[in-house]
């Protein structure tokens, strides 16, 4: 995994762990590699990954069962498309909003590129 | 784990190297340890090991005075130095002279490590090249389960896919139990490694700080222009790279090699931010 | 215990080599020097002294084997690389320290011993087998001696006379010991020529001194100092107190080795 250098490296990971359980690589109430098989993949310090762990389990994403390991929570999807959805409102919209305002795109004109963009992307 | 009070060490009496320097280091982390040449990186880590005894002020090291060096401590500790040698023998008559003296010696998981840094268990030593030998005597030292891991510039030698397998290891490496510090100039080589980053510069301590409270106190981010806020920066193509306080609880990513660049132009700014 | 028995073993790849050469260039030595005054010639002549190469053969072998081999034992030392990973060996310093004499005395000097023996031996008997060559005179109180000039080394009347030297290979073994740990580079010549200097500096002030004091006077004290065997009892006594403190020295060097 690539990590660029806008963001810290534990949001970065968690960023990562969402995007796995969107693409359904991991399933409800699977068991997630540990810290430290995690750590070793993403060659980090074990610290950094318990740190993703902890903030993705106040959001309810993971559950820690003591003793055997992690687990995605049986709601996991909404909750990470819960925690996305906060993230991407406080961090990306304000950005897309500037942009928007800056080159005066018409919201019209970004629905339709929305719309095809979903049919080439998700439609098949 | 370790605990440094008052140290002072020169190699000679004019110019010291270290003048009352005092600092904790706990287990369950690795640390990185920078500073320019010739700051004492390398000297500090003897100083832990026992290797060179300080002129003043007290070092325990799990409860030993390394300076003593008995066989208890030395059994606990792993140090790699920048430059070492290797007798010219086997891997197997190497381990079987060795091995024995650490206690707690895992064969299992060396053959695992040699395996991981490609390295055949029938080479000898000598026909080794130095990459390789490097990547031996770091699997041995990680082999003998020492809960003191001592790196002088580990990566320096590796070619890029090692660097990749001597991160993996080391991120495995890091118990609850272990203390691991890691001396570098190569910092990207490693900064996803570091959790705290332990800055050598002026005979002391100028910063020892975990990643995360630094990013809590600073923000690193690019900038267009420079203002007063800023305490450092530096050009780039789109701007400037900047460091500075963290007004806002933005969650940046630390830029190692800035914060070191910063911290040596600009340390009274820091100073009262990390005290 | 168990710790010292894996030092020694552990040693052993670092300083076996080294021995090893050694001794094979000391036997190799041996046999040129046998071989080369051995001749039928020499023999058949009926040369008094044809084997008596020896004497000076073993005391310059001894000591040059002797001196090489506690030599280099702490040559590793000097260099850094080298003295970081013996300083953190998981063995105290005395352990490490016993380690060095037990390879640099009581490896190296009964193996110079024995191999001056077994190449003696070999070379004497077979000359015995051929030849006898035996004098003989009347002593003091009228009894026959005989002197077999075809003795085993080990048997003839000047080795026997070293034995009261027993205490030389434990000094040079010292002072080469001191010096390889104390010298970075070059441990060798530079304990040689300290040594050099060393003994002409003594033997001079001594000679100088006693001079000095002696002249012009005559013995008047009791003569216990005329009886030769006390003179040598006492050099004996000073040579072991010097060859104690070399020791000493060498381990405290040891104990605070820095790399």
């Amino acid at each position: 995994m690539e990590f660029n250098n806008n963001k810290a490296i534990y949001l970065q990971i968690a960023e990562y762990i969402c995007e796995q359980i969107l693409l359904g690589k991991w399933k409800t109430e699977e068991k997630i590699p540990s810290v430290r098989e995690m750590a070793v993949t993403l060659e980090v310090n074990p610290n950094t990954v318990m740190r993703t762990y902890e903030l993705l389990q106040t959001k309810n994403i993971l559950n820690n069962k003591r003793g055997i390991g992690f687990f995605l929570s049986d709601n996991t999807i909404d909750q990470v498309k819960q925690y996305r959805k906060t993230s991407f409102m406080e961090n990306e919209l304000p950005n897309l909003f500037r942009n928007l305002y800056l080159l005066e795109i018409d919201f019209d004109e970004l629905k339709s590129q929305y719309q095809t963009f979903v049919t080439q992307n998700f439609n098949d | 784990m370790i605990e440094i009070n008052n140290l002072n060490f020169g190699y000679s009496k004019h110019k010291p190297l270290f003048k009352n320097m005092s600092m904790r280091l706990s287990n369950g982390h690795i640390y990185g340890l920078l500073g320019k040449n010739g700051a004492g990186k390398s000297t500090l880590l003897k100083n832990l090991a026992g290797l060179v005894y300080p002129q003043g002020g007290q070092l325990d090291v799990m409860g030993f005075n390394p300076t003593k060096r008995q066989p208890a401590l030395l059994s606990q500790i792993c140090f790699i130095p920048e430059e070492f040698y290797l007798p010219p023998v086997k891997i197997d008559s190497y381990l079987k002279a060795n091995a024995p003296f650490y206690p707690n010696f895992d064969h299992q998981y060396l053959a695992t490590l040699l395996k991981e840094f490609d390295i055949p268990a029938s080479n000898k030593l000598i026909d080794m090249s130095y990459g390789q030998k490097k990547k031996f005597i770091i699997a041995f030292g990680l082999a003998t389960q020492a809960r003191l891991v001592i790196m002088d510039e580990p990566t320096n030698g590796l070619d890029i896919p090692s660097k990749a397998q001597f991160r993996k290891i080391m991120a495995s490496a890091l118990t609850d139990e272990r203390c691991i510090i890691i001396s570098t100039h190569q910092v990207r080589d490693l900064d996803n490694l570091i959790d705290t980053v332990i800055m050598l510069d002026e005979n002391d301590v100028a910063l020892k700080a975990s990643v995360e409270e630094i990013t809590t106190k600073l923000t690193f981010k690019k900038v267009k222009e420079i203002d007063e806020s800023i305490f450092y920066a530096e050009p780039s193509l789109s701007g400037y790279n900047a460091v500075m306080p963290n007004y806002h609880h933005e969650e940046s990513k630390l830029d190692m090699e800035l914060l070191f660049n910063a911290i040596l132009a600009e340390k009274t700014k820091f100073k009262p931010l990390f005290s | 215990m168990n710790r010292f028995g894996l030092l020694l073993k552990r040693q052993w790849l670092e300083f076996g080599k080294i021995y090893l050469i050694s001794f094979g260039v000391l036997l190799g030595v041996l046999i040129l020097f046998y071989k080369i005054n051995i001749t039928e010639d020499n023999l058949n002549s009926r040369y008094y002294n044809s084997l008596n190469f020896r004497h000076p053969l073993f005391l310059v072998t001894g000591f040059i084997f002797i001196s090489i081999t506690s030599s280099s034992y702490f040559m590793n030392l000097g260099q850094k690389p080298k003295a970081i990973i013996n300083i953190l060996i998981p063995a105290s310093t005395l352990e490490k320290f016993l380690t060095a004499m037990f390879y640099t005395l009581i490896v190296s000097i009964p193996s110079y011993l024995l191999c001056f023996y077994l190449v003696d031996a070999a070379f004497v008997s077979s000359i015995r087998d051929s030849h006898t060559l035996t004098s003989s005179y009347t002593d003091y109180d009228g009894k026959k001696i005989v002197i077999d000039h075809f003795a085993y080394f080990f048997s003839t009347e000047t080795a026997i006379q070293f034995r009261s030297f027993y205490y030389m290979p434990l000094l040079i073994n010292s002072i080469f010991l001191l010096g390889s740990i104390f010298f970075k580079n070059f441990h060798y010549v530079k304990t040689a020529i300290s040594l050099m200097v060393f003994v002409v500096l003594w033997i001079a002030s001594t000679i100088y001194v006693m001079s000095k004091l002696t002249d012009n006077t005559v013995w008047v004290g009791s003569p216990y100092w005329q009886d030769e065997t006390h003179i040598f009892f006492a050099t004996n006594l000073v040579a072991l107190c010097l060859t104690m403190i070399f020791w000493l020295i060498t381990f405290i060097r040891l104990k605070e080795k820095e790399a």
